[in-house]
């Protein structure tokens, strides 16, 4: 199974890699269960920076498709052919869309719902 | 026979071999591939122009012929003195020292050629393979446990031979040149498993094949080197070390031997390199 990435498309790097992993698990290509290369691996044999490959295989455990054990390596999630079809991306950003469009009708400004938006990001962070 | 006589006849197979049949080969190989697969039909192949090739081929060529020559010299000069273990083994050291000089050359060159492949490749889309690499990928494990079993056999050895208390024998000195060697072998088997490609057209296939080979070599070399070792010390041992300059020659026509497989490009797919060729 080969995974492919442009460069110079638009969408980034990590992007393009969680939606060709997900690819891979909806066609059948990976199973749940088997094995995937290392950060180190794939991102030396797309000669991509580690903390590209990181991050999208964070991402992908983060959505249940990946799931990483430790010194014996990446591998396929038990439910990751179910979790692939979800976009939690696309669901944060339908989610956000709405909710900004609620809070314009309600008069608030774009400056008023960055500031508020990044202070409740900071006060859970914190 | 005279430990003189063999070591003369290995000695002439060690220049010829390593410096003639072996770089003949190699030069057949390149010719092939400059003829088979030309600048026209396969530009990716050649980042400079076709005459810096056949200019790289001529010299190494070169190279060999003026090794050779250094070896007869060496040779006619040995027949003229007595035979002394020292000095005929270690003539057979330093020069096979020299005859691996064209072959790092040409590694060295193939090393600069392929950063400059990089430099001039155009294509914005990269591919790689979504299955991990592994050690048995390229290695049966019939040679890794060949490897395991020779190196601690070899401790075993050296235990068992510190008992006779010789003065000249270096004790645990010898496991560690063997550590050392089998700890290198192995950084060298993971940079080729888990580092960086260099050739930027190359398919995972051929890079799996090169790697096997490399793998092959390594894992021989390195049980190569042990039981080298191992003879070295019970020919002290037993009081023949005048044939120490004969069993040296032989193993570094051994150790060249293998060495030269790894040049292979009969199964190389060179499609790749078209003007036309997808991604790899």
């Amino acid at each position: 199974m080969q995974i492919v990435v442009d460069i110079e498309s638009p969408t980034p790097l990590f992007a393009q890699l969680i939606e060709q992993v997900k690819r891979a698990v909806q066609s059948g290509a990976k199973k749940p269960g088997d094995p995937l290369p290392s950060i180190r691996q794939l991102a030396n044999d797309l000669n991509l920076n580690n903390k590209t490959v990181a991050k999208a295989y964070r991402l992908l455990e983060r959505d249940s498709v990946i799931q990483a054990r430790g010194y014996r390596g990446t591998f396929v999630h038990p439910d990751a052919k179910a979790a692939s079809l979800v976009d939690l991306n696309e669901l944060v950003t339908a989610k956000l869309t709405n909710t900004i469009a609620a809070l314009k009708e309600s008069g608030a400004t774009d400056s008023e719902i960055r500031i508020a938006f990044a202070a409740i990001m900071n006060r859970r962070e914190s | 026979m005279t430990a003189q006589s063999l070591f003369f006849i290995a000695f002439a197979g060690q220049i010829l071999l390593i410096s003639m049949v072996f770089p003949q080969t190699i030069v057949r190989r390149m010719t092939h591939v400059l003829d088979n697969y030309p600048p026209s039909t396969h530009p990716r192949l050649y980042p400079r122009p076709l005459e810096h090739y056949e200019g790289k081929r001529s010299t190494y060529r070169t190279l060999n012929y003026v090794i050779v020559a250094i070896g007869i010299a060496a040779f006619v000069a040995l027949t003229t003195v007595d035979f002394n273990r020292k000095t005929f083994g270690n003539t057979a050291f330093w020069y096979f020292l020299l005859q691996i000089v064209p072959m790092l050359w040409i590694e060295h060159t193939l090393r600069a050629e392929l950063k400059l492949m990089r430099e001039l490749n155009t294509r914005s889309t990269r591919s790689a393979d979504l299955s991990p690499r592994r050690l048995f990928d390229v290695m049966s494990p019939a040679l890794f446990w060949s490897i395991v079993v020779v190196y601690l056999g070899f401790w075993v050895f050296v235990t068992w031979f510190r008992q006779f208390d010789y003065p000249w024998f270096g004790g645990y000195q010898n496991n560690l040149i063997i550590t050392a060697m089998n700890v290198f072998f192995a950084s060298i088997l993971g940079w080729q498993l888990y580092g960086k490609k260099l050739n930027p057209h190359q398919t995972d296939e051929d890079r799996m094949r090169h790697t096997r080979r490399i793998a092959m070599l390594l894992g021989l070399v390195s049980i190569a080197a042990t039981l080298y070792a191992v003879m070295t010390i019970l020919l002290s041992a037993a009081e023949y070390r005048e044939f120490q300059p004969f069993a040296r020659s032989v193993y570094f026509q051994v150790i060249a031997f293998m060495s030269f497989q790894v040049y292979r490009l009969d199964d190389a797919n060179f499609d790749v390199y078209r003007e036309d060729a997808r991604a790899t």
